[in-house]
């Protein structure tokens, strides 16, 4: 009846609240000519200022209009695609990093739309050191996602021991159920001493199927630092990995995937087996809705998150789900009954 | 002192009001649980001694250590 890992929500709700609490990201504008150039070609901004905001609209008008050929603009993180425009003046927006070239006939003239690198909020520091530590990832497998997954993979790794002992004791808790259900009965009304006497009995029996703050309070800072690097990260831009188009934004089919996951492993949590799941789901789902919450609450809150948090995610919970099933199919652990 | 002490009291009742109901059951394994634990040991031995007890409290709330019932001495 005890559900154990409710961590995530708290965690995201963090997330949430330091993202509140952190700046939007702030754009330059860096305009170099070529060193040796001594001519009159020049490129005027306007409204010309110390930033930009995200969105912000500006407008380019190259001097002398005679001379001016084109504006080239590229992407960065999109190698390929490069548009070409011939307006002067030319509005543009300043929505990411990205490089303007201004072809004159007798000179090029760089503007280069810069995000700022203060990422702002006082996790700032757990983002950057997040950031290296993808950067080096990524040295070796030249993909942000598969570095993202290799991430998840060592974080659950670490925390082996903890999920693995965690998760058998769960299945011990299947055969004290009826004393829990005992004491339902005797204490229903209080709810503290409910408590107080289910841990009791927990402690009689030496099992204990709560995960316990400490794996909370330990997983809590990598998703922040997760968080807080990905987002508005500059060479995250474009980077698609398998179904996902950019690793920076807002991907919905993900935020639904990890809805489901995240359903399938509270319904598991509460000794429901795979097999209750498949023969009727109606009736799981109606008898646990509250289980059913919890997913809701994520796709609620994942479809602002980029996607590349959501994968760490999804991951993480798939990785659990999967360690719940190994240990189902594990034969039954005999406990016995100490005395103290 | 009294000041820091009272906003860490806020900040953890602020936690079990709106922020752990979420989780919808409990993550620990002890009986006061660990904010109840620290407000009280806060409220007890001050903001040194109470805060150590409740570090050392949370340290120890993990699948290794039986936790179960554990009240502020």
């Amino acid at each position: 009846m005890f559900r154990n890992k409710r961590l995530s929500l708290v965690l995201i709700l963090v997330v949430i609240i330091l993202a509140g609490c952190s700046t939007n990201p702030e754009y330059k504008l860096n305009i170099s000519k070529a060193d040796d150039y001594t001519g009159e070609s020049k490129v005027v901004v306007e409204p010309h200022q110390q930033g930009y905001a995200q969105g912000d609209k500006i407008t380019l008008t190259a001097y002398p209009k005679d001379q001016f050929k084109s504006w080239h603009v590229n992407n960065m993180g999109d190698e390929e695609k490069q548009d070409v425009y011939s307006e002067n003046p030319k509005e543009f927006i300043v929505d990411n990093s990205k490089e303007v070239i201004a072809t004159f006939s007798d000179t090029t003239i760089d503007v280069q739309f810069k995000k700022g690198t203060s990422s702002g909020g006082m996790f700032g520091w757990l983002g950057d050191l997040m950031q290296n530590l993808l950067g080096t990832i990524y040295d070796y497998t030249k993909s942000y996602g598969l570095s993202i997954i290799i991430l998840t993979l060592a974080v659950k790794l670490i925390l082996y021991p903890l999920t693995h002992k965690q998760t058998s004791s769960m299945k011990k808790m299947q055969q004290i159920q009826p004393e829990i259900e005992k004491l339902k009965e005797k204490y229903g009304d209080n709810q503290q001493k409910f408590q107080e006497e289910t841990m009791k009995l927990y402690q009689k029996h030496k099992i204990n199927p709560l995960s316990g703050c400490l794996p909370m309070v330990v997983q809590m800072p990598i998703l922040i630092a997760l968080f807080q690097a990905l987002r508005g990260w500059e060479d995250l831009a474009g980077k698609s990995f398998l179904i996902i188009p950019d690793l920076s934004q807002g991907y919905m089919p993900l935020v639904l995937l990890t809805g489901v996951i995240t359903a399938v492993q509270s319904l598991l949590t509460q000794n429901i087996s795979f097999d209750d799941l498949k023969s009727n789901p109606q009736k799981v789902i109606a008898d646990n809705k509250m289980a059913l919450f919890m997913p809701l609450f994520i796709i609620f809150i994942g479809a602002s998150l980029p996607a590349g948090v959501l994968l760490y995610w999804f991951i993480s919970n798939l990785i659990m789900v999967i360690q719940q099933y190994l240990i189902s199919k594990e034969p039954d652990v005999e406990f016995k009954e100490e005395s103290n | 002192m009294r000041i820091v002490l009272k906003t860490i009291i806020i900040i953890i009742e602020f936690y079990q009001k709106f922020i752990s109901p979420l989780k919808t059951k409990s993550t620990c394994r002890f009986y006061p649980s660990c904010s109840t634990y620290a407000i009280q040991s806060l409220n007890k031995y001050g903001l040194l001694k109470g805060g150590a007890k409740a570090i050392k409290r949370i340290l120890s709330c993990h699948p290794f250590h039986p936790g179960g019932y554990d009240p502020v001495e």
